[in-house]
């Protein structure tokens, strides 16, 4: 009896960490060229002490979660699962932030937040030389932002560089 | 009751009408979505609203963050090396619906065409459409939200996207007149 209380709690965990991905990061991690990386919260901890900057270090601890998904030759990704992918990341709450697609090159970038509060990041990405699939878990507070770009855009502003962050730059096309 | 059902039926005729318009201008950013000779770039209003609300004592970051705080979306439709870009324009152009935007600026400089168009809603601007068209070179610029014509210019210098430097001609346009004034 307790064999099968243990299968079914195994099975629903199971289902509950693919839903985190929608399927994409569990399809095709074990294909031939992936380098598949999942951070688990202990490891952003320790990972963290090694940081000089307290505001930074915070933010660090405050992952959750993080998986990396990354094909150096090429896409991997089928249309259809792309598709399926942002189908089922907005039904779960997660709003594009940008899109950019130029050439044969595809970024995309989601989030689900709550009042000040962003709970996870996508990034997704495609192009004929890599693709990938960054997802990060956690409870970052706004504020909590504010005082790493505050941190970073003095130490910049020392070095004479603009401390206005860049909204993303858009390549052109060369024929 | 007869008048009734003919003023639900004009709001409904206005009201689809009003979303048909929009939508000549959403076509022709999907139309060229996956031609891969063009750039596409859509920012959504929920990247503006996260920016908004980060405050930090810089300054540069505080006027930017009173420009993107009513900004409700950008869409960007860029080609730089293409062989028909006024022919685009043109095709472009004719599908702005005039009686929903007003021109706001219009430039022709020999193979260079430059119109910015907005659309209002009493004294609240809501969107702003940029077009440029060169022979090899075509953009597309369409900034949603709440715009306040005089700090738009200022995002020229934060959006390295080709064309959005364009913008900055309506900042020498204010000034022009400020002095036909003077």
């Amino acid at each position: 009896m307790k064999a099968i209380q243990v299968i079914i709690a195994f099975f629903l965990t199971v289902n509950v960490l693919q839903a985190q991905d929608f399927g994409l990061y569990w399809k095709y991690k074990d294909y031939d060229g992936a380098i598949a990386v999942s951070v688990p919260r202990w490891a952003t901890f320790v990972g963290s002490a090694f940081m000089d900057e307290k505001s930074e270090r915070q933010l660090v601890r405050k992952i959750r979660k993080a998986r990396v998904l990354f094909f150096e030759d090429g896409s991997p990704f089928s249309q259809r699962d792309l598709k399926k992918f942002v189908r089922k990341s907005k039904r779960r709450g997660l709003d594009d932030l940008v899109t950019v697609r130029t050439g044969k090159t595809q970024v995309r970038v989601m989030a689900k937040s709550r009042r000040s509060t962003i709970k996870k990041v996508v990034v997704l990405f495609s192009s004929p030389e890599g693709a990938g699939l960054v997802t990060v878990k956690g409870k970052f507070r706004l504020d909590e932002l504010n005082k790493v770009i505050e941190k970073s855009s003095k130490s910049k502003k020392k070095d004479g560089s603009p401390s206005i962050p860049n909204l993303p730059k858009v390549p052109v096309i060369r024929a | 009751m007869k008048h009734l059902f003919l003023s639900m039926l004009f709001l409904l005729a206005g009201a689809f009408s009003a979303s048909a318009q929009n939508d000549a201008i959403t076509r022709f950013f999907n139309q060229y979505a996956e031609d891969e000779r063009f750039t596409v770039v859509y920012i959504a209003p929920k990247l503006f609203h996260l920016a908004a609300k980060i405050e930090t004592d810089d300054e540069d970051w505080n006027n930017i963050r009173e420009i993107v705080k009513d900004l409700g979306g950008l869409r960007v439709l860029v080609a730089d090396s293409i062989e028909d870009g006024v022919a685009l324009y043109k095709s472009a152009l004719s599908k702005v619906p005039t009686g929903e935007y007003s021109e706001l600026l219009t430039v022709r400089d020999k193979d260079e065409h430059v119109r910015i168009w907005t659309k209002d809603s009493g004294n609240i601007i809501e969107e702003l459409l940029l077009l440029v068209g060169k022979p090899d070179e075509f953009v597309m610029l369409s900034f949603t939200g709440k715009i306040d014509l005089d700090k738009i210019s200022e995002l020229s210098k934060v959006l390295d996207v080709k064309g959005a430097d364009q913008l900055d001609k309506l900042k020498s346009k204010d000034n022009k007149n400020e002095e036909g004034k003077n």
